[in-house]
């Protein structure tokens, strides 16, 4: 642990050291209500509560098994089988399907650049595509991925919609923190790109301002 | 909660069965007060993070007899806790349903401070923890709030031991450059070690 972890870490060490601590009168109070309302339910209630509680149960063994399904197809290169499953995980938020969702998707946009194209397998990966790019986001969102990934991940993905974009469009980047009105953003470093398609020029290196609003953490604290 | 049969064999069982009242007072008194809070600095609405507090608990009192036996049931409480709420703020956020911003988190949290005090001074940290991803919220708040170890963390998220620590990393990370805990931060500096 670094020792911005660790400083970190200490406070909430000292804010959890108290978490427990309630007057003895109050956890007293407390605890006479909640026997009271566990006495006064009927059998049905208690039937209900607990059968409610245990759909919650089941639902995550089945989040499980949709994500083992998922991992399965995945490694046997099934990879619409794959997304089906990483998708019904990724609605539950479970794991790090979204993250796994969208890598999955990806896969198959990049398999369409070795197929012969149609207007029927254009549109096909231009909902692929998005749909990738709405995974990655929530990933985001969820914190799988940080945003030093999100921008060149994101941009690999419209180098699969726009072959030619590849040569001469900047890499997309997110920017860390807000840079002062008037003043350019520092130059990042291109991100990764499709073994097919070829890297940027040197020197055209992007601008982050335009993805600035991809981050939450940015507009929460300056809202702040 | 099993209660004394009558007839042959009452003695034993109301034995038992006050026995098993007697721990389940002490599992609560322990209990209730972190689970709240720990659900408190989760979510953004304080009424749903009560109401899965004390239905997780009373669905502990229910089986109160199964969680004897296990190991750890305060890893068991922490995570059906937790997996209710997941679902549920993903079931909400599906349908826009979720208020997931500062101003909506300020408020909840200063209602919640007005009835426990162990709130009110912490209240820039929980808004914190509150802003951070979803995931790297949950390590944290586990491993913190609940007093929980990252392996189990790890298998109660269904993820590698090292996501998790990735998580806990990257959560501690983003946490330190919240300018509004930086007061807090230099006041640790200064307690000796």
């Amino acid at each position: 642990m670094s020792a911005e972890e660790e400083d970190m870490a200490c406070i909430l060490r000292q804010s959890a050291a108290t978490i427990e601590q309630q007057s003895e009168t109050v956890t007293r109070r407390r605890y006479a209500q909640f026997i009271e309302t566990c006495k006064a339910r009927t059998k049905r209630q208690v039937l209900n509560q607990q059968a409610e509680m245990d759909t919650y149960a089941e639902a995550w063994d089945k989040d499980v098994a949709d994500y083992e399904r998922a991992v399965g197809a995945e490694e046997s290169g099934d990879l619409h089988t794959a997304a089906e499953w990483y998708r019904k995980a990724a609605g539950n938020d479970f794991a790090d399907s979204a993250r796994k969702l969208a890598e999955v998707l990806e896969g198959i946009a990049r398999r369409h650049l070795t197929k012969p194209g149609g207007r029927a397998a254009a549109c096909e990966l231009q909902l692929v595509v998005e749909e990738a790019s709405k995974a990655y986001i929530a990933a985001f969102m969820a914190g799988d991925i940080d945003e030093d990934e999100l921008g060149p991940r994101l941009d690999q993905l419209l180098n699969y919609l726009h072959p030619a974009r590849a040569s001469n469009r900047p890499v997309l980047t997110i920017a860390a923190s807000a840079e002062p009105d008037g003043e350019e953003p520092e130059p990042s470093e291109p991100g990764p790109r499709p073994e097919s398609l070829p890297a940027a020029p040197a020197g055209e290196a992007s601008s982050s301002g335009q993805a600035r609003h991809l981050n939450p953490s940015h507009d929460q604290s300056s809202a702040r | 909660m099993s209660e004394g049969y009558q007839g042959e064999g009452a003695g034993r069982h109301e034995r038992e069965a006050r026995m098993s009242t007697a721990s389940f007072w002490t599992f609560f008194e322990k209990y209730d007060t972190r689970l709240r809070r720990y659900m408190i600095a989760r979510t953004a609405d304080r009424v749903l993070a009560e109401q899965i507090a004390d239905e997780t608990m009373m669905y502990a009192y229910d089986k109160w007899d199964r969680l004897l036996l296990m190991e750890k049931p305060d890893s068991w409480l922490f995570t059906v806790a937790t997996n209710k709420l997941n679902r549920l703020e993903a079931k909400y956020r599906r349908a826009n349903f979720l208020r997931e911003d500062l101003e909506n988190f300020e408020n909840d949290l200063q209602a919640v401070a007005k009835e426990d005090s162990w709130i009110e001074p912490r209240i820039d940290l929980i808004l914190a923890i509150r802003l951070l991803p979803r995931h790297q919220m949950e390590v944290l708040t586990l491993h913190f709030f609940a007093d929980q170890k990252l392996a189990d963390i790890a298998r109660a998220m269904n993820v590698t031991l090292g996501t998790v620590n990735q998580h806990l990393s990257r959560g501690l990370t983003r946490l330190r450059r919240d300018p509004h805990l930086r007061t807090a931060i230099e006041v640790t500096r200064r307690i000796p070690a």
